[in-house]
């Protein structure tokens, strides 16, 4: 099996094989274009840490094939939300106890897992963190999700106010 | 930059963090270089990972617009640059000059910078795959690769009016003219490319591609204008065989050009562009060329060209209807030729001496009336029609591809060209009675079952069946009693091959003759083996035959209509056990059988006789009359010397059978018999005696009587024939009338007469005004009546 070699924000080398990063579509993306050298792939915007355990993710998850796809060419528009919709019901459904685990981390490591993921477009890292984030905000009021994430609000009192009479059909 | 955090809720910063706060701007430039050094070729020093880090950025931080019309701005500029430098320069020439050299330069310039710019958009697509997956579609803006497509469309091709569009067009036009027209061969792997980017790129304003909104058209036009003028040239020069085939060189040429470098729905345009105008337009024109048209193909069995013929035509329903139409006319032109050509006219054979007919057939030259020359000829008439349809079953199994519609228009010229003889079942039959009789001296087993295959597919296109029932009847009669048929399996065969045909209910009495005849050669053998049999000296063979099974009119050649009673009538010898034979024979079956009545028949008899003429003996096979009347000069009466008169009174054999008798013993190859006057004809007053000087070089000599076979009726017998079965169609017509009024119980005369004519289809065509007759006299005899509200009803009584 081919090992590429990446090249982490602090400047460490990391190998991995071919198969377990190529679930990456940036990466995918980046050996069909330049082709498989042995020259390293730098990924600044990745640090040592996170970009292990992305790697322990993948390596994790190398043989589930059907994740394994091409990203769609062109997908109609007016179908693309139901198909996003029903995919993401299916990898929740397929979420297993090493995922549960896997995400019992800080929220720091998270929110970076959650980047990462996002740049090297590895979709089911990028569903499963989602998820979890989207769980710390299920059930609660707003101002406990600005606690929750230590988000400060940037609303006038008069702008707040506003938005929560829009919005008071809904808090029922 | 974070490390893991380990305190719970860690701070999140806007991703900005991740890139270092860069302008934008020069963000961006790096994008807009790495472009241009992909265009020229440069790929290679570029860091893709870079690139994309740098397009990622840019959408994150909300510049996704400023990246994306960036990339579009740049490669405007460039391919503006690019048409003006490469190709502008090659549209005006071509322009001017129009020829085939500066064409092809315009397609290989243009043919050139499309590859080049989609190889380098396929690069540019994978660098910004990021800003596709994300700020494309929340914009709701083409993906980068069709931008870039788009980009190519409006600053190359529809750039000022089009002009580079309208060139490219022009050119790849003429290639394809020049190719059709054979000057030259099209380079038709450049035209693959650039036809294949008319394909690929849209039309602005319509939901079409460039290849079906600017080039789609123009190419259909010219190729029916192409062919609308060599269609016009080539069916003044032209046969249809070669027409048709050039027609199809054609067709085959323009779906090769499709293969090669046309867009496939192209295919089915230019398919009918073709047929259209070399095929519809003269679809009628074809078939009739004076010398070389439909009837020629069919005559010289020009398999091949009737194929091609085909092939096309099928394609066009009117024109197929046309070919249909055709070769149903030609097989009637042809059917009438036949009938011409078999001189066969109504009157059929005269009751006397024929005119002007020279009779060459091998039978005696005691045939007076031509008969069986008339016969021979006759026959060649179902001869004829056989092998043509022999010829027409070819052609659709090689050249019409078992076509159902041409099968049924060949099927129905065939039914009206044998109906329209009137004497078509008693042909048949006297066909088939040939083959039976004489069939397997001249072919192979297998060619007989061909032709008898065939003979009973000619009776299937028969209307009147039940003719030939009543004429296949009387002809299979006489080849049993006479023993005429050389294969028992093949008889059997016709038999299984008619009622397949018509149901058993047709065949009943015919099966019913053959058990007969088995019957009464088992009858024989019980004679022979029991005691009543011992002193007879001889042995006797008798055809015991069931009345209902056989014909009542047997042809009257051989006995009149009145036969019945007068050949039981005459009088057999006591001399040499004949009497004695018939009556041990009687006495024998009706121990068997007490309760049935015999009646004798002599006239189809025959007999072994040996007859010594003065030292020499000779056998001879002669008829029961004939018998009857040698055995008057037996023993003691050799010399007597007998006027026909005298013969009558002593055999009582009727006058008719008598006169030709006496010609045949007398008169024809073997004299056993000597006449005096020595003339043809037989006089009452002619004397006949023993010929003691009989001489012949064979010991077993046959004496034919006069139609030993089978022939064409007279007039006489016709007028007989037409009248039974005339007879047996007015019971089948009353008992069809009384079962439909029985079931439907009220019918209007049309009704009833239409049902009637369709019930009775299977076996005859019924005219109507037969049926009236039997309505009428069914009315008479309170079967129906006709409805006292409206008389055009009837009603049933039961």
């Amino acid at each position: 099996m081919t090992l590429i070699k990446l090249i982490t924000a602090e400047g460490a080398l990391i190998e991995v094989e071919q198969d377990i990063i190529e679930q990456s579509g940036t990466i995918r993306n980046i050996l069909t274009d330049i082709g498989l050298t042995d020259k390293p792939i730098p990924l600044p915007n990745v640090s040592g840490p996170i970009l292990t355990k992305i790697i322990e993710y993948c390596t994790h998850h190398r043989h589930d094939t059907s994740r394994r796809c091409q990203r769609p060419s062109q997908p109609a528009l007016d179908t693309e939300s139901d198909c996003r919709e029903s995919a993401i019901e299916e990898a929740i459904a397929k979420m297993d106890d090493f995922d549960h685990e896997f995400c019992r981390i800080d929220q720091g490591t998270l929110f970076d897992l959650l980047l990462a993921a996002n740049f090297l477009d590895i979709q089911p890292l990028l569903d499963l963190t989602g998820y979890t984030v989207a769980n710390m905000m299920k059930g609660k009021t707003v101002q406990e999700i600005r606690d929750t994430f230590h988000v400060r609000s940037d609303f006038t009192p008069e702008e707040e106010e506003q938005v929560m009479k829009e919005n008071a059909w809904c808090e029922n | 930059m974070s490390f893991a955090n380990k305190r719970p809720g860690g701070r999140i910063m806007p991703a900005r963090r991740l890139t270092p706060q860069v302008d934008p701007e020069k963000q961006f430039e790096k994008i807009a270089l790495a472009i241009s050094e992909i265009y020229k070729h440069n790929a290679s020093k570029l860091s893709f990972e870079e690139l994309y880090r740098t397009a990622y950025g840019l959408v994150l931080s909300k510049n996704g617009p400023l990246l994306y019309e960036g990339v579009k701005r740049v490669l405007e500029t460039h391919l503006t640059e690019r048409m003006h430098q490469d190709i502008l320069e090659h549209v005006l020439k071509f322009n001017t000059l129009r020829e085939a050299a500066q064409g092809e330069a315009l397609l290989s310039s243009i043919r050139l910078l499309w590859s080049e710019h989609v190889t380098a958009m396929l690069m540019i697509k994978d660098v910004l795959m990021y800003v596709d997956k994300v700020y494309v579609k929340t914009a709701q803006l083409p993906s980068i690769y069709d931008m870039g497509m788009r980009v190519f469309r409006d600053q190359v091709l529809l750039a000022a009016d089009q002009q580079v569009l309208k060139a490219l067009n022009n050119a790849i036009l003429n290639q394809i003219q020049d190719e059709r027209k054979q000057l030259r061969d099209a380079n038709r792997h450049m035209l693959r490319s650039v036809i294949g980017m008319l394909i690929e790129l849209q039309d602005p304003e319509y939901p079409h591609t460039l290849y079906q909104s600017t080039f789609e058209l123009r190419l259909h036009a010219m190729a029916g204008a192409h062919y609308l003028h060599h269609a016009q040239r080539r069916i003044e020069q032209m046969g249809a065989p070669e027409y048709v085939r050039t027609a199809q060189a054609d067709l085959d040429a323009e779906m090769d050009r499709v293969d090669a470098y046309l867009a496939p729905s192209s295919a089915p345009k230019l398919r009918k562009e073709v047929l259209e105008k070399l095929i519809s337009n003269y679809s009628t024109r074809i078939l009739v060329i004076p010398g070389a048209g439909l009837a020629q193909m069919l005559d010289q069995r020009d398999i091949p060209s009737l194929g091609v013929l085909y092939k096309l035509y099928v394609q066009l329903p009117e024109a197929l209807k046309e070919l249909r139409d055709g070769t149903h006319n030609h097989i009637l032109a042809l059917g009438k030729q036949i009938m011409a050509s078999t001189a066969l006219t109504t009157t059929g054979p005269s009751d006397g001496a024929d005119k002007g007919n020279t009779p060459k057939s091998p039978v005696s030259a005691l045939d007076a009336s031509g008969t069986a020359a008339k016969t021979a000829v006759a026959l060649r008439w179902v001869q004829e029609i056989l092998s043509l349809y022999d010829v027409y079953d070819e052609f659709l199994q090689k050249a019409f591809e078992e076509s159902q519609s041409m099968r049924n228009a060949i099927k129905d010229a065939f039914i009206e060209i044998i109906n329209a003889n009137s004497r078509a079942p008693e042909l048949l039959s006297l066909f088939i009675d040939e083959n039976l009789k004489n069939g397997l001296r001249r072919m192979t087993e297998q060619e007989m079952d061909h032709i008898l295959e065939r003979s009973v597919l000619m009776f299937r296109f028969l209307k009147n069946k039940d003719a030939f029932e009543h004429y296949y009847k009387a002809h299979l009669a006489k080849r049993l009693l006479l023993g005429r048929s050389v294969s028992d399996d093949a008889e059997q065969s016709v038999v299984s091959k008619l009622k397949v045909e018509c149901g058993s209910q047709f065949t009943l009495k015919l099966e019913g003759m053959f058990k007969d005849m088995q019957l009464s050669s088992d009858l024989a053998r019980e004679l022979r083996e029991s005691s009543m049999a011992a002193d007879l000296g001889f042995d006797v063979n008798v055809s015991v035959l069931t009345p209902t099974f056989w014909p009542t009119t047997l042809s009257s050649d051989t006995f009149p209509a009145d036969a019945l009673s007068s050949s039981s009538s005459v009088i057999l010898p006591s001399a040499g056990g004949v009497r004695k034979a018939i009556d041990t024979f009687s006495a024998f079956y009706l121990k068997c059988h007490s309760s049935r009545r015999l009646t004798w028949q002599y006239s189809m008899g025959s007999a072994d006789l040996k007859v010594h003429f003065g030292t020499r003996t000779h056998e001879l096979n002669v008829s029961t009359f004939q018998m009857l009347i040698l055995m008057l000069f037996v023993d003691g009466a050799e010399n007597a010397q007998l006027t026909m008169t005298d013969i009558r009174e002593r055999t009582q054999i009727p006058e008719d059978a008598l006169t030709r008798h006496l010609q045949s013993l007398a008169c024809g190859k073997f004299r056993v018999l000597t006449k005096t006057p020595m003339s043809r004809d037989v006089k009452p007053t002619d004397v006949f005696a023993f010929n003691n000087g009989f001489k012949s070089p064979q010991y077993r000599i046959r004496i034919p009587v006069v139609s030993a076979r089978n022939n064409l009726e007279t007039e006489k017998e016709k007028a007989a024939s037409l009248a039974a079965i005339g007879q047996e169609r007015q019971y089948l017509i009353e008992a069809a009338v009384v079962r439909i009024m029985k079931t439907r119980r009220r019918m209007t005369h049309e009704q009833l007469v239409n049902e009637t004519i369709d019930q009775l289809s299977p076996r005859f065509m019924a005219p109507p005004k037969i049926i009236k007759e039997g309505i009428g006299k069914l009315i008479d005899r309170d079967y129906l009546q006709r409805s006292p509200e409206d008389p055009r009803i009837y009603i049933y009584l039961a």
